[in-house]
């Protein structure tokens, strides 16, 4: 059979993803019992910081789960840094704190400086012994702080991510961001735990031991992805993060396809410069696992930009040759039934392990769904998400490689 | 921190399990492509059978048989193989020796069946048209896959002409003597109707005018293949 140089490229890329797919598998498999962890008797004192611009649509929802949280009030203190706000976020957080006296709530207000300096406002003005990050447009399940501080009985624990969830997953890109994150947030991260792999610290729930500010240092602008930045520095000290799968945030998904690229351009956009700034960190002899999967992540996105481009070749090169033969034929659709005729495809081997790829993303999302408790139906999402997201990453990873090579400024 | 370090005999495992799905892969592709080819080769065989058999029924019953012999069949195989051909020459590669191969047994499964039809048209004074199609590579003809397309869709709105369509290039002694026969010059694509020879790239207005010189489309169109 031929195989052309394109095909080849191909397989090697379905090799990687394989080989991938079986050691994520395979290291949730062997530390099966160590998912979660039990919850403790004693409750450490919690800080939790909310950084906020122009939040006055979502934070109500995210001050409102403060309320709701199953963890003694007298542990809890919360911050909010309003960081120069000019809608109504400030009126409504200040109207928040004089009707809940019994929740512990500092409001600050600063002119907008950016979002890693509303979080060292709030960490400079705490004393609790643990200091988590929320984002305003995010909210917390009631047990969420409960199950992330279990995982700081182990000394050894620096830091600790949530899975996130998305609030809602009606319409496509709804759908496409709930699988994306049962994926990533979920199954990926719980795998990448147990690697000592976290690359990123997220901002919807992320909590901290007090000390490693002191001993790292505060957040940084981070090319405006200061969760990814701070992660990469508490990676180079080699501090362990943990992830706690049953620790859920909700988050608002975009719902604009403009509101979504604006938020991935930035995000990618911060993998390649922080990768950039930390090159360390891809050392594998230093950084073991980390720097493995750093580098598949890497690989994998010039997979995903290669592999796509050339699908959507294919099918503007089959619409086009399909257009030609209809305008041949003068667009007489009569024949056009007679035309159709099912011949089964011819089985390469390429079309076969397209499927064990396809199974792969499928088992992570059902992975990811029971690991992290989701209740709700994902077979809408899987589908979008197998449809979609390739093209939509390919699209995101070519417009962040653009704007990091021509040196291109972006907005939050 | 005992996970960060790499565990070269987790990795072992790892590498040698995703091999194996890999290599399963391919074996698996391999299996089910021999078995779709074997199909063929059956198919391919069977219809040897019908057009020795065809050819035989006609030989005895003569005159008789004009009323029973339906080459339409015969015609509709000839077609499923070759749509199963181009498949499998997708796949193994147009210079491939086992699909030349099949090519070259195919086309002379075609002449047979042209030569029953010519007989047949002859013997029972039938009005038959038959269009033989010299096409040639993508690269020496760029326009032979568009007149394939086309003829393909004169096959299916006309269903009395039977359609024959031959390899230029192909090294076949059968398909030699019929360009030599025609007087064929190598100006692809050409289309031969009723014994008639047109040269070039038509376009479908030409090829009704040229079809419609034979017979007439508009009242064939309605009367389904119904010559025998």
């Amino acid at each position: 059979m031929t195989t052309t140089p394109i095909e080849i490229i191909i397989y090697i890329s379905i090799f990687l993803g394989l080989y991938f797919a079986i050691l994520t598998l395979v290291t949730l498999f062997e530390n099966r019992k160590e998912l979660y962890k039990k919850k403790r008797k004693d409750y450490p004192n919690v800080c939790l910081i909310v950084p906020a611009y122009n939040e006055e649509k979502t934070i109500g929802k995210t001050l409102n789960s403060f309320l709701k949280l199953d963890y003694p009030k007298n542990k809890l203190e919360i911050i909010v840094v309003d960081d120069g706000s000019r809608d109504r976020t400030f009126k409504i957080v200040d109207g928040f704190r004089k009707k809940n006296k019994e929740l512990e709530l500092k409001v600050f207000r600063k002119r907008n400086e950016g979002k890693y300096t509303a979080l060292n406002l709030g960490i400079q003005n705490t004393k609790a012994e643990l200091i988590g990050t929320v984002d305003a447009d995010s909210y917390l399940d009631s047990k969420a702080i409960k199950k992330i501080t279990a995982y700081f009985k182990d000394p050894e624990i620096k830091a600790a991510i949530s899975t996130i969830r998305m609030d809602s997953n009606k319409g496509i890109l709804s759908a496409i961001q709930n699988a994306e994150f049962l994926i990533g947030s979920a199954f990926i991260k719980k795998a990448f735990s147990f690697l000592g792999g976290i690359n990123v610290v997220p901002g919807p729930l992320s909590v901290f031991r007090k000390e490693v500010f002191k001993e790292v240092g505060l957040y940084r602008d981070g090319h405006k992805t200061e969760d990814l930045e701070m992660a990469f520095r508490l990676q180079k000290r080699n501090f362990k993060i943990a992830h706690a799968v049953d620790a859920i945030v909700y988050t608002t998904p975009c719902i604009t396809f403009k509101s979504l690229f604006k938020q991935r351009l930035r995000w990618r956009r911060g993998i390649l410069l922080n990768i950039k700034d930390y090159p360390e960190l891809l050392n594998p002899f230093k950084h073991g696992h980390l720097a493995l999967l750093l580098l598949y992540g890497l690989f994998g996105f010039s997979a995903t930009l290669f592999i796509s481009s050339y699908a959507i070749f294919k099918i503007i090169n089959l619409a086009w040759g399909k257009f030609n033969h209809l305008w041949l034929i003068n667009f007489d659709f009569s024949q056009l039934l007679a035309d159709i005729s099912f011949s089964f495809p011819n089985i390469k081997p390429i079309l076969i392990l397209g499927f064990f790829s396809l199974l792969a993303f499928i088992s992570y999302i059902l992975i990811g769904k029971r690991i992290s408790f989701e209740k709700r139906s994902v077979k809408k999402d899987s589908f979008c998400f197998i449809i979609f997201y390739n093209f939509l990453s390919a699209f995101w990873w070519a417009s962040a490689i653009y704007v990091v090579l021509f040196k291109k400024d972006i907005n939050w | 921190m005992k996970e960060k370090k790499i565990n070269f005999k987790k990795h072992l495992f790892i590498f040698i399990t995703a091999l194996f799905i890999f290599v399963s892969g391919f074996i698996l592709s391999d299996q089910l492509f021999q078995k779709k080819l074997n199909k063929l080769m059956e198919i391919q065989e069977n219809l040897r059978i019908d057009i020795l058999s065809s050819e035989t029924q006609f030989s005895i019953l003569n005159q008789v048989s004009c009323e029973n012999l339906d080459e339409s069949i015969l015609s509709q195989e000839l077609y499923e193989i070759s749509k199963k051909l181009n498949s499998i020459g997708g796949s193994l590669g147009e210079e491939n020796p086992d699909f030349l191969r099949l090519k070259k047994f195919y086309s002379i499964l075609e002449i047979k069946h042209w030569l029953l039809l010519q007989k047949a048209s002859q013997d029972c004074d039938l009005d038959i048209t038959s269009i033989i199609y010299f096409y040639d590579k993508k690269k020496d003809c760029p326009k032979c896959s568009d007149q394939g397309y086309l003829l393909s869709y004169f096959r299916k709105k006309y269903p009395f002409l039977r359609t024959y369509s031959f390899d230029y290039q192909l090294d076949l002694a059968p398909i030699q003597t019929l360009k030599s026969i025609y007087n064929l010059k190598k100006e692809l694509p050409i289309i031969i109707v009723n014994n008639d020879v047109y040269y070039g790239f038509k376009t479908k207005g030409e090829l009704e005018e040229i079809i419609g010189k034979y017979v007439d489309l508009e009242e064939s169109t309605t009367t389904e293949s119904g010559f025998y």
